[in-house]
């Protein structure tokens, strides 16, 4: 049964193919028919190498690179040859036939993570199930709360994986789990601009049960279930919009906390706390001033944006910012924590115990988990009352934690070498995880590829540098 | 998202451990690096910290937490931050020059050595130039000419060009996908890829939809999105970064290296 599915996939793949590459040759014809085109000299013929012939065979797109048209195109294989040669034409940039063209077979070589990169966290208390937000190849993955990967297994395997196009899951960071119905709500953070929402069951290239179009540049998300209102850290221009917690589409934030005096700079972690109605957000300190006088054209879903005044931007500490959780527009902060003493570097999500209001803060770059406590009351350069650091943690850029306190766990994303870490709530130091979900060898370093859209070339060490 | 430049050998393939990585509060990165230079007289880093007006100047062999080594921030600058930023960037290593694009129309000339909150010494723009937003731009040390990106193809200019100029030429249709990605200029060819190819056009052709002397096969996998690129010309090379790919792919290219750029 599974080889007669896999014969009839490979048949499909092979069938898009043949109609891509007809389409391709068609219009290849017509380009080549303009005038101004030319003929080219072939330079060499050779078999394509089996990784080639692969891609060529892969149901993803060759690359979404417009290359006069033709990987357009194969995106619309399933239209018809005019539609193609009018979005051709509306584009205006067929590329005519170079003077060479090589088709030798390309030698090259790959850097990638074949891994996952887990940025966040949230566990199923009601399904026992636990959520990870995976930023590298584009999923979510549903584990058995109680997994637990021994040092001889090479990885767990997810129980289900909710991937594909159809999820719209790209660069999701921020991810919360539904407390009555288990929706899994997870928002994206760079080229999607949406936060989509699953059933709690759903696996697979699966359709949302429905999209909110998200400002560029989200982050994290929470939701307040008192009030049924879903909040979204913007990074950049500095915001948290608030929206109700069944928006979808483009519906629009019914508040906004922003401007000069929330002291929002670059925000990224959110948390409530329901018992005292607040509200905890997590800055990088990157900050700019915004009077909202000037705004245009931002780059995603023509939305409209903020413009930073000139020469008003600032490396400040990062910070957590508390509010109330009804703030609204330009609110200053009731308290903020900030200080060398904080060890705050890189501060990611955030999550609250409910029982005691302690704050627990993924803290990236420090490699460690930071525990705040007396958070209804903390202001200034306070440290944390404990930290979760060291060699026996396995932690690894930690970028997302979950407080179970149902259990008395806490869970932690690790960005840096595809886990989940599980430890005590209350544990304190270089304590090792009680378990550990890993998704890739036990000696793999993540290599935190986020969207690698540059590259430059060090010919002096020999080294190719990469930045997110 | 994880702002980061990670180093890796010339050679690394998948799951490959980075040699070095610069990440972290003091080094004042911010994500949207969407261009980065490297100046290997002078061996410096140079990236923009877009959420900050910010341009970045780090050792060559920065490592860990390391803090820039210069940052070029402040009103006198010029440099807008708006909705990307200082998004494109560019060394001139030879002349001493750091690149800024604006996303206001403008190239902004710094001197490599600029610290602090001090103005361009030089800046490009206005109706006559051309110039879009946040272009990707290069410098042709060779020919002594700047090169920009735009949706229509290349713009050239004398390197030294200032104040609302026109181009001396437009080079119709080439360059990255809509222009607005890395491009490469070296060896008279102007190089960029656009979908699963590698093209380059000769620097000086000009017209409107000037023909590519060279069509390369670069298959670059899946979601490949917002291409990136860098040429290593000692090991006849080109590499690719795949943007939404997140993958980085090195292809054997000799053909541009063999200092064969024009029609033949």
């Amino acid at each position: 049964m599974r080889a007669k599915k896999s014969r009839s996939k490979k048949m499909s793949r092979v069938l898009g193919v043949f109609v891509t590459a007809a389409l391709i040759a068609i219009v290849g014809l017509l380009v080549t028919a303009s005038p101004e085109t030319g003929s080219s000299r072939l330079v060499s013929i050779e078999q394509l190498p089996q990784e080639m012939a692969q891609m060529c065979a892969s149901p993803e797109p060759l690359a979404s690179g417009f290359d006069g048209g033709t990987t357009q195109i194969a995106s619309l294989q399933t239209e018809n040859l005019f539609a193609s040669m009018m979005l051709l034409q509306q584009r205006g940039q067929q590329i005519p036939a170079a003077v060479n063209e090589v088709t030798r077979a390309p030698e090259f070589r790959t850097l990638a993570d074949t891994y996952p990169t887990y940025t966040s966290v949230a566990v199923n208390l009601d399904t026992d199930e636990v959520f990870l937000q995976d930023n590298n190849l584009w999923s979510t993955r549903v584990f058995n709360r109680m997994d637990n990967t021994p040092p001889s297994l090479e990885l767990t395997q997810p129980k289900r994986v909710i991937t594909g196009r159809n999820t719209h899951i790209q660069y999701n960071n921020g991810i919360y789990i539904d407390p009555k119905n288990g929706d899994v709500y997870s928002v994206e953070s760079d080229t999607g601009d949406r936060m989509v929402v699953f059933a709690r069951d759903a696996q697979g290239d699966v359709v949302p049960k429905r999209e909110l179009h998200t400002i560029h540049r989200s982050y994290a998300m929470t939701i307040d279930e008192e009030k049924q209102e879903l909040y979204i850290t913007v990074e950049y221009p500095p915001k948290i919009n608030v929206y109700r917690k069944d928006a979808k589409d483009d519906e629009q934030p019914i508040r906004v906390i922003k401007g000069d005096q929330t002291r929002l700079e670059t925000p990224h972690g959110i948390a409530i706390d329901y018992k005292n109605h607040l509200l905890f957000v997590s800055n990088w300190g990157q900050s700019m001033s915004f009077d909202g006088s000037e705004t245009m054209n931002g780059c995603c879903r023509n939305q409209l944006y903020e413009t930073g005044n000139l020469g008003t931007a600032k490396f400040n500490s990062p910070s957590i910012t508390v509010y109330p959780l009804d703030a609204s527009g330009d609110t200053p902060p009731l308290r903020v924590i900030q200080g060398d003493r904080t060890q705050m570097n890189w501060p990611s999500n955030l999550s609250i115990d409910q029982d005691t209001g302690d704050l627990y803060l993924a803290n990236d770059v420090n490699q460690s988990v930071l525990v705040f406590t007396g958070m209804t009351y903390q202001r200034g350069n306070v440290p944390p009352a404990r930290v979760i650091k060291g060699e026996k943690t396995g932690l690894a850029n930690p970028t997302g934690v979950f407080v179970d306190s149902k259990h008395q766990e806490l869970w932690v994303s690790n960005l840096g070498n595809s886990s989940a870490t599980v430890y005590p709530l209350k544990a304190d130091g270089n304590v090792p995880p009680v378990r550990i979900i890993r998704s890739a060898p036990r000696t793999h370093l993540s290599l935190t590829f986020g969207r690698t859209a540059a590259v430059t070339y060090d010919p002096n060490r020999s080294e190719i540098l990469v930045p997110n | 998202m994880h702002p980061q430049i990670a180093a890796f050998a010339r050679l690394a393939k998948e799951n490959a451990v980075a040699t070095r990585k610069l990440a972290g509060q003091l080094t004042r990165l911010g994500r949207t690096m969407h261009d980065i230079a490297y100046d290997p007289i002078h061996d410096e880093i140079v990236v923009g910290s877009p959420f900050a007006q910010a341009v970045l100047v780090f050792r060559g062999g920065a490592v860990g937490e390391e803090p820039p080594i210069r940052i070029i921030q402040g009103p006198r600058t010029q440099i807008v931050s708006a909705t990307n930023g200082v998004d494109r960037i560019a060394i001139d290593p030879v002349n001493n020059e750091i690149l800024v694009t604006s996303r206001l129309h403008k190239i902004l000339v710094f001197d490599r050595e600029a610290d602090g909150d001090v103005a361009p010494i030089r800046v490009l723009g206005g109706p006559d130039s051309q110039i879009g937003t946040n272009p990707p731009v290069r410098v042709d040390t060779v020919n002594n000419l700047l090169l920009i990106s735009g949706n229509g193809g290349m713009l050239v200019f004398d390197r030294t060009a200032s104040g609302n100029t026109k181009p001396k030429y437009v080079i119709g249709g080439a360059g990255p996908t809509g222009g607005s990605a890395q491009f490469e200029v070296y060896n008279g060819l102007v190089i960029a890829p656009r979908g699963d190819n590698l093209y380059a056009w000769n620097l000086r052709d000009s017209g409107p939809n000037v023909r590519p002397v060279w069509k390369i096969p670069a298959p670059l996998g899946p979601r490949a999105n917002q291409l990136g690129i860098v040429l290593d010309p000692a090991h006849k090379e080109v590499l690719v970064a795949t943007g939404e790919g997140n993958q980085i792919r090195t292809f054997s290219v000799p053909e541009f290296f063999t200092g064969r750029s024009t029609n033949n």
